[in-house]
Formats: C-alpha cells, structure tokens, sequence
C-alpha cells in the first residue's frame, strides 16, 4: 500500500469536495426540471468543476515536472491517462446510451445519432442537439478539455520539451488565438468557448 | 504550475494563516452575488477555486480524524461521482417522488447520500478492479 502524504490526502479532499458542489447543482436542477419548477437551483456550485481543473493542473505539473521527455514517455503517459479516464467512462457512456434508446421520453437532452455517439465515445468535440459542444453523456464535457491538455502535455514529452511548459504556452496561444479568430475550430471549443 | 513547485518545496503555512484564506475562497465560491454579478472578474479568473485549492496544498489539515477519512474516501470515488450522477441521481430522484416523497428537502438528502454512497461501492467494485485489469493486460505485453 503507498503511504500518501497529508497534502495528497488534502487533494482527495478538495476532490470530495468539487464531485460534492457539482452534484448538489445537479440534483438541484433535476428536482427543478422534473419535479419542482419553484426550486431555485444554486448557479456557484458548478464552479466544482473548475475546482477539479485546477487539481488536474496541479497534479499534471507535480508528475510531469520530474518526466524524461521523449517518445516513449510520451506514450506511456497517454496511455496511462486513457486507462485511468476511458473504461468508466464508456461504461457510463454506453449506460446513457441504452437510456436514450429505451426511455425515449425519460432520458433528456440526448441524440444518439450514430456520428454523435462515435465522437462522444472517442471525446471529439461535436454539436449536441441543444447547441452547445458535450458529448452524449453530458458532463463528459469537461474530458473534452481534459484530454485536450493531456494530448498537449503528451506532444511536449514527444518533442522533447518541458511538457508543463509546452502545455502552458500552448493553451495560452490558443486561448489568444481564440480571441482574435472566434470561430468554432477543436482549439476554440475548447478555450474560447467559454468567454 | 506554481501550485506544484510550493507542493515539491514542502512549503507550509500555519494553520492561522490558511483559514481566513480558506473562509474568504468559500465565502467567494459559494455566493451567488460573486457568481453571477459584483465580483464577476474573480469568478472569471477562477480566484476562490484558486485560493481553496491552495488552501489544502499549503497546510497539513489534520483534524476531525473520522470525518477526514470519510472525505479522502470520497475524493478517491469522485470520478465514479461525477460519471454515474447524471444516470442515477434523477432516477433516486423521480424514484422517490413516485413513491410519494413530496418534500424537496428530503428528495434532495436522499438523492445526495444515495450517490455518494453509491459512486463509493462503484469505485470499489468496477472502477479500481476494472482499471487494474486493463493495466496487467496492457503491461503484461511489455
């Protein structure tokens, strides 16, 4: 068994804690939708979620930080980083999926159609049915941006490079890039999107 | 990134010290004043997320022992968490109210608990043995 420092321990907590403040919103807005109208759902607890953002960067940096960087470790990252995030979430996916298909009238805000599905399973960002980029199973949005950073954290250990300062500048130029040129292109889905 | 270099130099502050840090990120993160309208510039540039986030990598929270291992728990099971609540929290929650639970308040709790009580069993029984699985099958070529 790894023996885990007090401040591992403190970021399962603050982990807890974001999973925590996006369910509350959650259950909130679905009590809201389906059931009581009246219910008043709490908009800052979705902010949960940049929580998580941040403790991916942290432990991102913290693990990259000490890397050789080269071909092979790029790999292994990625695939590292694909065992950890795909299996659970095709699982769910796949779930959604057969819910949509059955419950036609119970499961909302899906559109299992086949492109769609294949994109959401292979977290390509894609149109939804209501306008908005989220694959199928809906709050895979936020492994839209993860894998995009993980993709370029992987890029950086390919060339060689300080991936956390590869990743680092390259989601600042995009994000500039996004700014001048507000067009839906991958890299404005996924940092320009949401100014 | 910063975060990360504090992390590796074992850089502490006292406890006196993070918990003004620590109310003012949770006053900031949980008023809907900040959310939406007056201080939308910290909300913007993710200031409250920030500070909590620094507040537990800066300090050794080591109190309420019992609850702390329930949170740890918890944090290891919130992938599970943040997949599987979409599927079963407005399942609990239509489930309930079918079964002739009116209150909102009592709708709400049991939705709450059920999940998180769930997302654990999730990570224990599919999550950990499954990604386990995956990992000897892949590396067990090389």
């Amino acid at each position: 068994m790894v023996q885990r420092s007090l401040q591992e321990e403190n970021i399962q907590m603050v982990r807890f804690f974001a999973a925590a403040m996006v369910l509350v919103v959650h259950i909130m807005f679905y009590i809201h939708e389906r059931i009581d109208p009246t219910l008043v759902v709490w908009g800052p607890g979705s902010q949960g979620v940049q929580i998580f953002f941040i403790i991916s960067g942290f432990v991102m940096c913290l693990s990259g930080g000490s890397v050789v960087a080269n071909l092979s470790s790029a790999k292994l990252f990625l695939e590292r980083r694909f065992i950890r995030i795909l299996p659970l979430y095709w699982i769910f996916t796949t779930i959604k999926l057969l819910a949509a298909l059955v419950f036609v009238n119970v499961a909302m805000h899906n559109r299992p159609e086949l492109l769609y599905t294949i994109a959401s399973y292979l977290l390509f960002p894609m149109h939804s049915d209501g306008g908005g980029i989220v694959p199928l199973h809906a709050v895979g949005w936020t492994l839209l941006h993860e894998m995009f950073f993980y993709y370029l954290f992987a890029i950086g250990l390919a060339l060689g490079r300080s991936p956390v300062l590869f990743s680092s500048i390259s989601i600042v130029l995009l994000w500039v890039i996004g700014l001048i040129f507000p067009t839906e292109t991958a890299t404005t889905i996924a940092f320009g999107c949401s100014n | 990134m910063y975060f990360a270099i504090l992390y590796k130099k074992n850089f502490k502050l006292p406890v006196m010290i993070v918990f003004p840090i620590l109310a003012l990120s949770i006053i900031l993160l949980v008023t809907p004043d900040v959310y939406y309208y007056q201080l939308s510039v910290v909300n913007k540039f993710n200031v409250s997320a920030i500070l909590f986030v620094f507040s537990f990598i800066v300090t050794d929270f080591n109190y309420f022992t019992k609850l702390r291992t329930l949170l740890i728990k918890g944090g290891n099971s919130s992938y599970s968490m943040y997949l599987m609540h979409p599927i079963f929290a407005p399942a609990a929650c239509v489930g309930l109210y079918k079964i002739g639970i009116q209150s909102t308040v009592i709708l709400f709790t049991a939705s709450f608990i059920f999940c998180i009580v769930l997302s654990y069993y999730l990570y224990l029984y599919i999550e950990v043995p499954l990604t386990s699985k995956i990992s000897k099958h892949i590396y067990k070529k090389v």
